[in-house]
C-alpha cells in the first residue's frame, strides 16, 4: 500500500448480520486532496467512514488511513489522533457546555489550534456557556465542524458536514476546508448530498453504490470522460449498439464513458443529421453512475 | 496524570454529576429526616420488620436509638438510595438504545484518540467512586448528628457499615452496567429493576439462601448483631462487580457504533 495515499482500501467489507452494508469497497485518496464521497442513502458511506475511524469493525478486506491499519486497535487510536472527524450523529451530551467540550477535546490533540478554534467559534456564533446537547441541529453541525477543524489534523473525515447549515455558513465551511488544504496540506474526505458544494471544492470524487465503488477518480478526469452525445437522424434512429442510449423520436441520446469519439464516428457512419457532444455536470454523472443499481 | 486523562475523568464527572448530586442530596436529606422525625417509641416504626430483620427481631432490637439508626439508615434508607443511584449512574454508559446504538456524544467520544476500554473504564470507575462518596458523606452526617438526639453511633462502626453497603452496591452497579452495555435504554431499566426485585425478594424471603442476599450484606446485620464483618460476602460482591464490569468492557470493545 502506498504512503502517498491518505486513505486506501481494498475489497473492504462490512456485514450486519445477513445485510451487506459494504461489499468490496476499493478506494484510493491521495494526500492533500479534497475528495467528495458520494452515494445514495444506504450506499455504505457512513459505514465506510466509521470503519476508517475504528468505530465499526471490519468484516473483510483491508484498509489503511495515513498508512496505518484500520483493523488494528493500537494503530486505529493513532489514526484518531491524526484525524478530525464529523460523524453522521452530531448529538452531544446536554450535560457539557461548548467551552467544556473545547477544553476536553484540546487535551487530546498536541497540534490543537486555539486560534482556529476561537476564530470558528466566533464565526459560527457558538456561545461558550451553552449546553452542547441543547444546541439546534445547525448549531450542532457548526460545533462538530469547529471541533474537527481545530484539531490540527492531517486528515478530515466528514460525514455530511454541512447538514443543517444555512447557505452562508455552508459557503464559509467550504472555504475553510479549502484554506486548510492550501495552508496545511490537510486531506479532506467528505460525504455530501449537496453536489454543487462538492463540485465547488473537490478535486477528486468517489461514488459508491450498494457498498461497492462505482467510480473513484480525479474530478477533471471524471468530467472529461463523461459526455452526453445527442444524435438526430432523418428517420427512425438506428441501433448503434450502446447500452447507454436512449431514444426519443428521431433523437438518440447516448451517455459516453470515455468513448465519445467512437460514438460520434459510428453515428456519422450511420448518416446522423446532427451530432452534439455536451459535458455532464457532477450531478448528472452521479445520477448516471448510481442508475445501474436502481433498475 | 496527563491532561488527557484528567479530561477523561472530568468529562465522566460532567456526564454523571446530574445523577450524583440529586442522589447525594436525597441521601443527605434522608439522613437529616432520620433525626427530624425522631420517634418516642422506636418499636412502632417497623411494625412489619425491615430488610433482613423480622418483626420479632425488630421488637427485640429496638430498645435503643443505636439500633433504630442502624435499621433506619444502614438497613433501609442508605441501602435503597444507593441501589437506585447505582441504577441511574449505570444508565449514563456508552450504549443508549439498540436502534441508535450510542448515547448522545458517544460517537464524538469514540472519535478521540482513546481506547474504548479506557473510555468506558473511566466512566464505570467514576460511577463507583460517586457511589462510595454518596455513602460516606451521608453516613458521616448520620453518625455526626446522632448526639443531637442523645444517641451515639461511632464513626468506626459507621465505616464498617459503609464498607458493606458500598461492596454490596458495587455488585448491583456491575449488574446494571452490564445490562446497560448489552441491552437498550428502556429494556435495561425494566430488566435491571425486575431482576433486582426478584433476586432481592427471593433471597430475602427464602431462609435457606438468605445469606446470599446482597441486600442482607448491605444492611450489615451480622456486623451490627454479632460484630462480625462478612468478608466472604464483601470479597464475593467485589469479585462479581469486577467480573461484570470486565464483561461490559469486552462487550463495548466488540460493539459496532
Amino acid at each position: 500500500m502506498s504512503s502517498e495515499l491518505a486513505i486506501e482500501t481494498q475489497q473492504l467489507r462490512k456485514s450486519f448480520g445477513a445485510k451487506d452494508a459494504v461489499q468490496g469497497l476499493t478506494l484510493a485518496v491521495p494526500r492533500g486532496s479534497i475528495c467528495g464521497f458520494l452515494g445514495r442513502n444506504g450506499a455504505g458511506k457512513t459505514t465506510t467512514l466509521k470503519m476508517l475511524m475504528g468505530m465499526t469493525k471490519v468484516t473483510g478486506g483491508e484498509g489503511r488511513v495515513l498508512g496505518l491499519r484500520i483493523a488494528d486497535a493500537g494503530e486505529s487510536t493513532e489514526i484518531r489522533r491524526r484525524t478530525g472527524f464529523v460523524g453522521e450523529d452530531k448529538r452531544f451530551p446536554w450535560s457539557i457546555t461548548v467551552a467544556e467540550l473545547l477544553r476536553f477535546t484540546r487535551a487530546f490533540y498536541p497540534r490543537w489550534r486555539p486560534d482556529l478554534a476561537e476564530r470558528y467559534r466566533r464565526a459560527f456564533q457558538l456561545p461558550p456557556g451553552a449546553s452542547a446537547g441543547r444546541l439546534s441541529k445547525g448549531m450542532r453541525s457548526r460545533l462538530a465542524l469547529l471541533l474537527a477543524l481545530a484539531r490540527g489534523a492531517e486528515l478530515l473525515l466528514l460525514d455530511e458536514p454541512t447538514e443543517g447549515l444555512d447557505p452562508s455558513t455552508t459557503e464559509e465551511t467550504l472555504q475553510a476546508l479549502v484554506s486548510l488544504v492550501a495552508e496545511q496540506g490537510t486531506t479532506v474526505f467528505f460525504s455530501s448530498h449537496q453536489l454543487a458544494g462538492v463540485e465547488q471544492i473537490a478535486d477528486r470524487i468517489c461514488i459508491v453504490d450498494e457498498g461497492r465503488t462505482v467510480v473513484c477518480d480525479a474530478l477533471d478526469e471524471l468530467k472529461a470522460g463523461y459526455r452526453r452525445v445527442r444524435l438526430v437522424f432523418d428517420g427512425e434512429p438506428p441501433a448503434l449498439g450502446f447500452e447507454t442510449a436512449r431514444r426519443d423520436g428521431r433523437t438518440l441520446s447516448v451517455l459516453a464513458r470515455g468513448n465519445a469519439d467512437e460514438i460520434v464516428a459510428r453515428a456519422r457512419a450511420m448518416n446522423a443529421r446532427s451530432v452534439d457532444v455536451q459535458p455532464l455536470t457532477l450531478k448528472e454523472i452521479f445520477l448516471e453512475s448510481s442508475k445501474g443499481a436502481e433498475s | 496524570m496527563s491532561e488527557a486523562d484528567k479530561m477523561l475523568w472530568y468529562k465522566a464527572w460532567t456526564e454523571t454529576r446530574w445523577f450524583f448530586w440529586p442522589g447525594m442530596t436525597f441521601l443527605a436529606a434522608s439522613g437529616l429526616a432520620l433525626y427530624a422525625g425522631y420517634p418516642d417509641d422506636y418499636a412502632t416504626r417497623f411494625p412489619n420488620g425491615a430488610i433482613a430483620v423480622s418483626a420479632e427481631q425488630v421488637r427485640a432490637l429496638l430498645h435503643d436509638g443505636r439500633a433504630y439508626i442502624w435499621l433506619s439508615w444502614f438497613g433501609t434508607s442508605l441501602l435503597l438510595g444507593l441501589s437506585f443511584l447505582a441504577l441511574a449512574l449505570a444508565s449514563t454508559g456508552l450504549v443508549r438504545s439498540p436502534d441508535s446504538g450510542a448515547a448522545p456524544g458517544v460517537t464524538y467520544a469514540l472519535s478521540m484518540p482513546v481506547s474504548r476500554r479506557r473510555l468506558a473504564g473511566v466512566r464505570m470507575a467514576t460511577g463507583l467512586l460517586e457511589l462510595a462518596a454518596a455513602a460516606i458523606v451521608s453516613s458521616v452526617l448520620v453518625c455526626a448528628l446522632a448526639p443531637t438526639q442523645g444517641q451515639s453511633f461511632p464513626f468506626r462502626e459507621g465505616a464498617a457499615h459503609v464498607l458493606l453497603a458500598v461492596s454490596g452496591v458495587s455488585a448491583l452497579y456491575g449488574l446494571f452496567v452490564f445490562l446497560s452495555a448489552t441491552l437498550g435504554e428502556v429494556s435495561k431499566a425494566v430488566a435491571g429493576g425486575a431482576l433486582l426485585f426478584l433476586y432481592g425478594t427471593f433471597t430475602f424471603l427464602t431462609s435457606g439462601v438468605r445469606r446470599l442476599s446482597v441486600f442482607r450484606l448491605m444492611t450489615g446485620d451480622t456486623y451490627f448483631l454479632r460484630g462480625e464483618v462478612p468478608w466472604l460476602g464483601v470479597v464475593a460482591c467485589v469479585a462479581v462487580s469486577a467480573a461484570l464490569m470486565y464483561a461490559s468492557l469486552r462487550v463495548v470493545e466488540r460493539r459496532d457504533f
